[in-house]
């Protein structure tokens, strides 16, 4: 296919590149509204009847905005809470007490300083505030670091031990899980700069 | 003009229907005498959010020989949004025809 529908959707594709699925859903169904409006009118006219592409992937922005909020915080707070459980389950499993140790600690705070960031993120995307929230998933992904930091540093201090293993392989889980919440935050951003244009 | 009723109008238009994009514009276009010429790029990401907010659905369906298109349908809530919608405009219309009509 060729002529100004295709150059059009092309443009429509580089401009709603924040969010590959909705690109593909637009580019589809768009084709199928210039190609009925240019049995009618010509492909020129479709196009421009239809609108600057700028415009409509901002409008398409605005409208997943609420939705990708929600769905950011609900990835943020499963990946925190496997983070937890995680972390529990190593305590239980080493039989580790109260944690008196900096690495620890640094562990422990960094986890619950990342589940409040994610609660308050949250508390704020019900409100659809994306930079607030992406302000409190930052910070979120900050703690995280600290406490993925600390597990991989006991690992290292752990090495040649029994123990090693476990903590070593807890350590490189929870550094998935951070790459999990630096992966929604990235998608957060293409959007806050979707609707910044 | 439509603006903070775009949503009321979509849910109408589509009502107990399974209606395409083109098809919803040309019927709001009709359905309005030609007084709602809407820009056609505003509708799509309107229904998309209406879609998301679970007040409609969409499925792709492609007739013998046809195009492939999207159509849409309301939901439940898109129904119950829809009398809820109503209700209220014709309140409000109501009110300001009070209003207004009591210069006349």
């Amino acid at each position: 296919m060729s002529g100004p529908i295709a150059t059009y959707l092309d443009e429509l594709d580089d401009v709603l590149a924040f969010d590959p699925r909705l690109s593909r859903r637009v580019r589809d169904e768009i084709e199928s509204h210039l190609c009925d409006t240019a049995a009618q009118v010509g492909e020129a006219a479709a196009v421009r009847r239809f609108g600057r592409p700028a415009e409509i992937a901002r409008a398409y922005a605005e409208a997943a905005l609420p939705d990708r909020l929600r769905r950011s915080c609900v990835a943020a707070a499963l990946l925190g809470g496997a983070t937890l459980l995680l972390m529990q389950l190593r305590s239980v499993i080493l039989d580790i007490p109260g944690g008196t140790d900096p690495l620890t600690w640094f562990d422990r705070v960094g986890l619950v300083a990342a589940l409040v960031c994610i609660g308050a993120a949250w508390r704020m995307a019900s409100h659809g505030q994306i930079a607030a929230v992406r302000r409190w998933l930052h910070f979120a992904a900050g703690s995280l670091a600290l406490s993925v930091g600390a597990s991989l540093l006991r690992a290292y201090a752990a090495s040649g031990d029994a123990a090693f293993v476990l903590i070593g392989g807890s350590a490189l889980v929870e550094l998935l899980l951070l790459g999990g919440l630096m992966a929604q935050l990235a998608r957060l951003d293409r959007y806050a700069r979707r609707l910044a244009v | 003009m439509l603006k903070g009723h775009l949503d009321a109008v979509l849910l109408a238009t589509i009502g107990d229907e399974a209606l395409h994009g083109y098809a919803i514009i040309e019927a709001i276009r009709a359905r309005s005498g030609g007084h709602f010429d809407l820009p056609e790029g505003t509708i799509y990401p309107a229904l998309h959010r209406l879609e998301l907010a679970g007040l409609l659905a969409s499925r792709w369906v492609q007739p013998d020989g046809g195009r492939k298109r999207r159509v849409y349908t309301l939901t439940d809530s898109g129904r119950r949004s829809l009398v809820e919608r109503r209700a209220g405009w014709q309140s409000f219309a109501s009110g300001i025809d009070l209003v207004l009509g009591s210069r006349a």
